[in-house]
């Protein structure tokens, strides 16, 4: 069973499916031209934590209602399948993502859809760059047949030049894998990665006719060549910040009487993230290249909620040391919001939420007089430095 | 109630500017100004204190309070970095964004600051990706002096260039002439074994400012982009056509996202006004190059509003001297064509003489390789016609950044990767890489800034 989820609505409405490959048990061990793929619990936990979010807090928040919601899940010690906790309470058991199973829930995902739904696509775990084809996302089952392995791959780049061919006008694509070459995937000459659904000469033209233009967002893990990772137990980095981003901070567009994510406040949040929410000493891990893109000449909106995302502030001083021994107070006018005090337990990296969509005004007093700095809070993030005294 | 206008001088570039009231909340939609539309106004506004945030196609965004009060209020914009550069030569880089105001260092041969970028938006984002990486510092940084020569493909007895190359400490820069005919130039900045940065040089009308980043340029370890950490293609170079119309539709065509792109073609009310993409499509004859940038930036984000037509005519009038207009060509047909085995021929064949010239903008080249594995080239494998020449893929593999032109590691124009050419043409300077900065080889006259 892969549907999590289904609820009809009339007008157009939000389809998901996931999938998330935390084990590759037929690919183990490398043998001539395809590297060994080592378990990625991340993975498993990135799909499941998108789905129960997707399916709760999440639900009243899309831009149209929620209608289906697919998941694929195999993890390191579940490989055939794992059992998804349903907000409910019950227990579901998904299938693994295998092609043939991947196959089937891409049918379910677009069947009798419209013009005026919306399909989002989340994919978690290994992804190849194959010199002859482009991004690859790799199936469960992947490995099964050694001599001729690309077949369960799925080649991304094809599968979105597809899905642009299908009647929603509103998709989002999300890739959190690798795109990075490992050696014996470069000596492959000739390679037939599954596209999933097959792109054809004037197809775009066609579905454009009938059902109007298309706005197809795409969201990388990972910039070609650059590998993508995650944590034992937890979301891998991306999903982590694509979470806060939905959950907390992506909420920056004001439309129609809500605050809304759109691919710039997608793109911002994640790209905060590392400084926003990560421990400092994590911050290098969640440092990392992505790739959100459009073409779209009006960016679709993801997500909305009555209230706009909070304005994470980090004060710093030029140089580091100088903060901590300084007073720092920080005002929304005449009032106090945040204050930090000298001290050897005083951050040199003071980091805190403003309400947004104000001016504020930092102030640092080391020695006698204070050093003024203002800053607007736009979310989701804003630096303040005090820059170096003159001498 | 009010009104509130905004105004920006063209040298800014494409900025799209909200204006926000307490709260965050819009008021009077999204504009977007551009050198076609230097002005924008919010109307019936109510007096009040507002914030007007303007955001560059790199997402860089300003914000400025506004208050707004009697019959109108006007509101000139200027970025942080809107006084002239230290540089006098980069100033207009500097207004649009480019390159920071004030550079790292201003003296010849010394290293620059921790944390100093020669360069802002995408491009200063990347070097600082591929530069923070500690491996990539150490080998672009504690390297010794390394010889440099400047070259131009093809050579020619009279100069492409306005007058000669400029050398700062960050920037080299130079000043194509308003191109007289319709022929590809390639600039090099090669080591003493014959590799280096190339970028490609299309003929402008009214001439183009490139800028080659010292920096970037130091940075040759990240050439392969496989083995570069942060994937990311090195900025070698920026590049600012001198019409600012152009320049706006080429810093756009490289953004991410772009809210409003819609304006930066068919905005204003008044025709002589208007940037209007589609109108430098029409005058493909008259200027090549501007069409084939429009035809790329409506491509991108309204592909529907060309006629295909006008495509065709344009990939037969580029063909000769580039690949720009026949892969927009296969590009279409792919998307608009009919679905019959004349039109998969026909993609075919244009895919194949495409990879056989040059490539003058960098979103070509990437469509290029897609479009050519949608049809089975493979990605490694020359062009059909048996020629001795490196396949489309192999750019891709080495490429560099020089602000939306297509741009290389390699050792001459048709010759990506570590392997030097022979028979270039002479060298039009020599020059100097200490730490991460240009040197010039020799004492300049009248040229330091």
């Amino acid at each position: 069973m892969t549907r999590i989820f289904e609820q009809p609505a009339s007008g157009g409405g939000v389809r998901i499916l996931i999938a998330g490959v935390g084990s590759y048990p037929q690919a183990r061990r490398a043998v001539d031209s395809v590297p060994a793929l080592p378990d990625i619990s991340s993975a498993a936990e990135s799909a499941m934590s998108l789905a129960r979010l997707a399916i709760s807090s999440w639900a009243e928040r899309f831009s149209k209602p929620l209608v289906s919601v697919d998941l694929l899940v195999n993890a390191p010690d579940t490989p055939t399948g794992s059992l998804f906790n349903h907000p409910r309470g019950e227990q579901i058991r998904v299938e693994a993502p295998t092609l043939t199973a991947l196959k089937a829930a891409r049918t379910d995902w677009l069947a009798q859809t419209t013009r005026d739904d919306v399909v989002i696509f989340y994919c978690c775990g290994h992804g190849i760059w194959l010199p002859s084809r482009g991004r690859t996302f790799l199936a469960a089952d992947f490995g099964e047949d050694d001599e001729d392995p690309w077949t369960r791959a799925i080649w991304l780049d094809g599968f979105a030049l597809g899905l642009a061919e299908k009647p929603p006008r509103t998709q989002w694509l999300i890739f959190d894998c690798c795109a990075n070459t490992p050696t014996q995937a470069m000596l492959n000459l000739a390679t037939n990665p599954a596209a999933l659904l097959s792109p054809q000469i004037g197809g775009r033209g066609r579905t454009e006719a009938t059902h109007g233009t298309l706005s197809q967002v795409i969201l990388a893990s990972a910039t070609v060549g650059a590998q993508a990772f995650g944590r034992a137990g937890r979301p891998s980095r991306f999903a982590e910040a694509l979470i806060d981003a939905c959950e907390i901070s992506g909420y920056q567009t004001e439309y129609d009487g809500y605050w809304w994510i759109d691919p710039g406040s997608l793109d911002k949040s994640i790209g905060s993230f590392a400084q926003r929410v990560a421990d400092p000493s994590d911050e290098p891990y969640y440092t990392f290249p992505r790739v959100i893109t459009t073409d779209a000449a009006d960016p679709p909106l993801l997500m909305k909620r009555e209230q706009p995302s909070m304005c994470t502030v980090m004060v710093m001083s030029e140089p580091l040391s100088r903060l901590p021994r300084g007073e720092l107070v920080i005002r929304c006018g005449e009032e106090i919001v945040a204050q930090q005090s000298a001290g050897l337990w005083a951050h040199a990296r003071f980091r805190h939420d403003l309400a947004p969509w104000r001016y504020y005004q930092f102030q640092l007093k080391v020695d006698e007089s204070p050093v003024l700095v203002d800053k607007f809070a736009m979310p989701p993030f804003v630096k303040a430095i005090f820059p170096k005294e003159a001498t | 109630m009010t009104d509130l206008v905004v105004e920006a001088t063209e040298t800014l570039g494409p900025l799209s500017v909200q204006l926000l009231a307490a709260g965050g909340h819009p008021v009077g939609g999204r504009h977007m100004l551009s050198s076609s539309m230097q002005a924008a106004t919010f109307s019936d506004v109510e007096p009040g204190d507002y914030v007007l945030v303007a955001t560059r196609p790199t997402g860089e965004a300003l914000t400025r309070p506004v208050r707004i009060a009697g019959e109108r209020t006007r509101l000139a914009l200027t970025f942080p970095t809107g006084q002239r550069s230290q540089h006098e030569f980069l100033t207009e880089a500097a207004w649009r964004g480019l390159v920071p105001t004030v550079p790292g260092n201003t003296t010849f041969g010394l290293p620059l600051p921790a944390g100093a970028l020669p360069a802002t938006g995408s491009a200063g984002l990347a070097l600082n990706a591929i530069l923070s990486s500690k491996r990539r510092f150490r080998s672009a940084s504690v390297s010794a002096d390394k010889a440099l020569t400047l070259y131009i493909w093809p050579g020619s007895e009279t100069s492409p260039l306005l007058f000669p190359p400029r050398i700062s400490a960050d920037y080299l820069q130079l000043s194509f002439s308003p191109a007289r005919a319709w022929g590809v130039r390639a600039v090099g900045l090669l080591n003493a074994e014959g590799t280096g940065p190339i970028v490609m040089i299309p003929p402008f009308v009214d001439g183009l400012e490139l800028f080659f980043i010292a920096r970037g340029a130091a940075t040759d370890s990240g050439a392969q982009r496989v083995s570069n950490p942060s994937a990311a293609r090195v900025p070698v170079a920026i590049a600012k056509p001198c019409d600012a119309k152009l320049a706006d539709l080429l810093s756009a065509l490289g953004a991410a996202i772009l809210p409003g792109a819609a304006d930066l073609w068919v905005k204003g009310d008044d025709p002589s006004q208007s940037a209007r993409a589609l109108d430098y499509l029409l005058n493909k004859a008259e200027d090549p190059i501007a069409a084939t940038i429009a035809g790329l930036f409506l491509a991108r984000f309204q592909p529907k509003l060309v006629p295909l037509e006008w495509v065709r005519r344009l990939a037969e009038i580029t063909a000769p001297f580039m690949a720009d207009g026949t892969v927009l060509l296969a590009r279409y047909l792919l998307r608009y064509g009919e679905a019959n085995s004349a039109a998969m021929h026909e993609i075919k064949i244009l895919l194949d003489r495409a990879g056989r010239t040059s490539c003058v903008f960098s979103s070509t080249r990437a469509q290029l390789v897609q479009a050519r594995r949608l049809h089975g080239f493979s990605h490694s494998s020359p062009s059909e016609a048996g020629e001795r020449r490196p396949s489309p893929g192999s750019y891709l593999d080495v490429s560099a950044d020089a602000g939306g032109l297509e741009a290389f590691w390699g050792g001459g124009p048709e010759s990506p990767g570590r392997t030097a050419k022979k028979g270039r043409p002479k060298g039009t300077l020599k020059l100097l890489l200490r730490n991460g900065t240009f040197v010039p080889a020799e004492p300049q006259v009248g040229t330091r800034q």
